[in-house]
């Protein structure tokens, strides 16, 4: 139920939105981690946040990179005077960025950036039957709900990384910052091997992607990823409020094909259909699930006897080699979930320290919404169409000074922002991510400079 | 680090000791102390760069697991001796020691001479460290201070189902097994393929998959020595005794010399495919020949030379380049001026004139460092030929990506011409690793180059014909299956449609 009374977007709305509510403050101190360029302090790298790279599209798709900031008032004049629509945040380089042309080559490299991923919902056409290509509905942000509770336990988890920012990305997908200190100094070979790890659907654009093939037992990761995704699955895939993949004939018989034994899928197709009105999706899943598991213990019986004999077992099914096997039986449910339901990933983006990637906070071109934080611990709960876009914003500024006493002639974002949508975005990114984080950063500058006086390094 | 003064001093020698099979594998962390005469010293590193060359030789005719492992296990019999405990050990460990660090250091001046060494030496070091038995691998990690922390009994107890899900770990074997706990950054081949369990940041690595992690930690250190070597070179080059030598040695080529020819990707060249060829298949310094040739109809020597023994690498039979050659140039002369000129010169480039020589193509070290073309001349490499201008129009017309541009003419400025050439055969091959295509001498050798590239191009060109059969084979059934739907309720849930909608 969106204010459709103007526009979204527009270059007005921006300058309001960049004059009175983007959140400077946090974004500062987050990219800073710990080293604002005016500290006193001596332990903190004066350079490095003026080593960041920032890119600005403008009006008319111009698209200006190597751009950086010296402090946070140069980052505030400069967003303000570009009233960028878009802007990307790139990686910490070895020189300032502005400089990447005047140096000797191979002196400008990046050495530090978040660990990013780009989940998006385009990735799911193959899948998808509510929507497809750019557009998006409540139904299809299951998958990103999904998305972000495997990958989130797996980056935690497997990885121990414990700074981890999801953020929408204004139209149909997540971005995921992992902002660790040692995630941000990983080389690219590693974040290549992050995102293989996390990827297991895998395939060209769009077209034909498969779950790459597993092995048995699964790997202890992948378990952990059934057991989150399967009520998911059963919740937002195969109901006929969600995907309906076991609500029709039509759509469960794609599903039944994937069933690696002759006879079962049609035995399950005939029974299901004849109970098309008083079986529930569920009920179907269940069933499926059972008579596949059954008939490969059957085949893993056969496999056994024939082992003991060396003799055949003229049966019917089977036959063919990998396809009827019992392993391929014991593994049809995992492969079914991870089609439907396993993060998808744009590793381009995730495996080159310098890849940019939209910012935070910034609000999309198209929509008009901001960028904002998600929570992933109630990800499902996430409605994207209920993130404020920037007219909305503007309109809510307006409507609640009217209501309060004087509008105010601070250039202080903050009195502003309490009256909008966006303030509780920005209380979560400031109390969910940007605290723990700074705790870390102060804890391990302290570790620092325990460590300072007893320090030769052995090289 | 290394420096050659501390090969002069003798230290500990002939010690009988009994050496273990762990014992005889290097990490290369000290540099020998060693008298050394200078014939030991040529003998010592050309018998390694034998075995290097051999090494990568079998890895790009595709070699694999146990052939790969024979075939260079006789290299290694032959020229080095590492391999077994016989009497001359001790020899056979100084000689392994020496001759690394004096290829260490003719292999350190330039960036592609550094990732040359860097890939050939990893791979030995992965071959030799391959051959211990698990209680070898544990003792060798053990005596090269390598700290991997060892998994206790009780952690691993408590991770016994986890650990059981890495592929390829069996119950039967789990008790006797050594698990090492190491942070996941250092076991990215591991990580990727989902090889080990994974927890809080740390890779739980069972004693048979360690093995990955050694040789990342060796290749690290390697390169690391190198990129340091590299700013003391010109210093020990400057001894007049094995300056020389050392600069010599680095200055051969080291790759596939591309002598038999076979470097077009394993099809027969055809003169008909080289306009193809030219427009996508060949680095710049061959392509401008070609184009030029074409052009102008004729070729002055030293770009003959060049393209001639390109092509011939490329595989084009002495047959198809006599016709080739005689076709261009006989646009321009008679067929009689041809035979009397120039015949001559294409026998004589595939051997069979004259000293009968068997003439290999040229490396790039060999164009790049070669004589620079004059007034209507176009043999060289653009890279390092062409003054600022004339390259940015030549990319210019490459329709290449803003990026990929700049970083090229960033590598040309920054005197890295076989770095900018790699760059172009990045920027117009994308993906080419998911192809399986190994761009390892690409900017090393041209014919590298153009193998890589068509290589490429019929993994992609094949798959993609596969792909689009296999999409309108599906859109095809797809189709069928409407139809039959439409006549009857009830489908036919068996047929393998893909499943899009
Ligand atoms: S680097 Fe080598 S292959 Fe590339 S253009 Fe120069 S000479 Fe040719
Ligand atoms: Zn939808």
């Amino acid at each position: 139920m969106a204010a459709d009374d103007g526009p979204s977007f527009s270059e007005e709305l921006l300058r309001v939105y960049y004059q009175r509510l983007f959140p400077y403050d946090q974004m500062w101190r987050w990219l800073c981690y710990g080293n604002d360029p005016l500290s006193s302090s001596g332990q903190v790298d004066k350079t490095y946040i003026n080593r960041r790279e920032m890119s600005f599209t403008i009006a008319n798709d111009i698209y200006i990179r190597y751009q950086c900031f010296k402090d946070k008032a140069d980052m505030v004049a400069q967003i303000q005077k570009m009233q960028p629509h878009k802007m990307d945040i790139g990686a910490v380089f070895s020189v300032p960025p502005r400089d990447h042309a005047t140096v000797k080559a191979g002196a400008f490299k990046p050495v530090e950036r978040e660990l990013v991923f780009d989940i998006d919902l385009t990735d799911y056409d193959d899948v998808r039957t509510c929507c497809s290509g750019a557009k998006v509905c409540g139904r299809c942000w299951g998958y990103m709900a999904m998305a972000m509770k495997v990958m989130d336990a797996s980056l935690r988890d497997d990885f121990g990384f414990k700074h981890i920012l999801w953020v929408f990305s204004g139209r149909r997908g997540v971005h995921c910052w992992v902002c660790d200190d040692n995630a941000r100094r990983l080389p690219n070979d590693a974040r290549s091997a992050v995102a293989a790890y996390l990827s297991v659907v895998a395939g060209g654009e769009g077209k034909g992607k498969k779950v790459a093939s597993l092995t048995w037992p699964l790997h202890h990761a992948l378990q952990r990823a059934y057991d989150a995704l399967e009520p998911m699955f059963r919740e937002n895939i195969i109901g006929e409020d969600g995907q309906g993949l076991l609500a029709d004939p039509e759509n469960w018989r794609k599903l039944l094909r994937t069933i690696p034994y002759d006879g079962v899928a049609d035995d399950l197709d005939a029974s299901w259909q004849a109970a098309q009105f008083s079986q529930t999706p569920e009920q179907r899943w269940q069933e499926a699930v059972s008579a596949v598991m059954a008939r490969a213990d059957k085949e893993a019986q056969r496999q056994r006897n024939k082992k003991s004999k060396t003799a055949s077992s003229g049966g019917s099914g089977g036959g063919e080699e990998g396809k009827g096997t019992a392993t391929s039986g014991y593994l049809w449910k995992y492969e079914a979930v991870f089609t439907h339901a396993y993060p998808r990933l744009d590793v381009n983006v995730s495996t080159h320290m310098n890849h940019l990637l939209k910012s935070p906070f910034v609000a999309h071109p198209k929509t008009g919404r901001v960028c904002v934080p998600i929570n992933c611990a109630r990800a499902e709960e996430f409605d994207p169409f209920s993130v404020p876009t920037l007219g909305q914003l503007v309109a809510e500024i307006d409507a609640n000074a009217a209501s309060q006493s004087s509008p105010g002639s601070g250039d202080s974002g903050g009195a502003d922002i309490e009256r909008t949508s966006l303030h509780k975005y920005v209380q979560c990114f400031e109390a969910s991510f940007l605290r723990p984080l700074s705790a870390a950063i102060r804890k391990a500058q302290r570790d620092a400079a325990d460590r300072e006086a007893a320090v030769t390094v052995d090289f | 680090m290394l420096g050659l003064a501390s090969m002069r001093s003798g230290l500990e020698k002939d010690q009988p000791v009994k050496r273990k099979q762990h014992e005889i594998i290097s990490m290369y962390t000290t540099p020998p102390s060693e008298e050394l005469t200078l014939d030991e010293f040529e003998l010592f590193a050309l018998d390694r760069l034998t075995v290097l060359r051999k090494l990568e030789d079998l890895k790009a005719r595709g070699y694999k697991g146990r052939e790969f492992t024979e075939h260079l296990e006789k290299a290694v019999n032959t020229h080095m001796k590492i391999n077994s405990l016989s009497e001359n050990v001790e020899e056979a460990i100084r000689k392994d020691t020496v001759s690394h660090f004096i290829l260490r250091l003719a292999y350190c001046r330039t960036e592609d001479l550094r990732r040359w060494f860097l890939t050939q030496e990893s791979a030995l070091f992965r071959y030799r460290l391959e051959s211990l038995s698990s209680t070898g691998i544990i003792s060798f990690i053990q005596s090269n201070g390598l700290a991997f922390e060892v998994v206790s009994a009780d952690d691993k107890a408590a991770r016994r189902s986890r650990l059981l899900t890495a592929p390829g770990a069996t119950a039967a074997e789990f008790e006797r097994c050594t698990f090492y706990r190491i942070p996941f950054a250092q076991a990215t081949d591991l990580i990727g393929q989902r090889l080990v369990y994974l927890e809080g940041g740390y890779a739980y690595v069972p004693v048979q998959r360690v093995v990955a992690i050694v040789v990342a930690r060796f290749r690290a250190a390697l390169s690391r020595s190198l990129a340091e070597a590299s700013g003391a070179f010109p210093a020990v080059t400057g001894d007049p005794r094995f300056g020389p030598l050392l600069q010599n040695m680095s200055r051969q080529y080291v790759g596939r010399d591309f002598g038999g020819g076979g470097g077009g990707g394993g099809d027969a060249i055809r003169p008909e495919h080289l306009d193809a060829m030219a427009a996508r298949s060949m680095p710049l310094c061959m392509r401008g020949l070609h184009l030029a040739l074409r052009r102008d109809h004729k070729l002055k020597h030293m770009g003959r030379l060049q393209y001639g023994l390109f092509l011939k690498g490329a595989g084009l039979s002495m047959e198809d380049a006599a016709a080739f050659w005689q076709s261009e140039f006989t646009r321009v002369m008679s067929v009689d001026a041809f035979t009397k000129g120039y015949a001559y010169n294409v026998r004589h480039m595939y051997g069979k004139e004259g000293k009968r020589t068997n003439y290999t193509p040229y490396s790039c070290l060999k164009i790049i460092m070669g004589a620079a073309p004059g007034a209507g001349e176009h043999h060289g490499c653009p890279y390092r030929h062409f003054d600022e201008s004339h390259l940015s129009a030549l990319f210019g017309q490459l329709k290449l990506e803003r990026a990929d541009r700049d970083a090229m003419a960033a590598h040309v400025k920054g005197r890295n011409y076989q770095l900018a050439c790699q760059r172009h055969f990045e920027a117009t091959h994308r993906g080419y690793e998911d192809a399986g295509v190994s761009a390892d001498g690409v900017g090393n050798h041209p014919n590298a180059w153009t193998a890589a590239s068509m290589q490429y191009w019929k993994a992609k060109e094949g798959g993609a014909t596969a792909a689009a059969a296999a999409t309108a084979a599906a859109a095809a059934q797809q189709q069928q299956q409407q139809e039959r739907e439409q006549q009857s309720e009830g489908g036919d849930g068996g047929a393998p449609v893909a499943a899009q909608s």
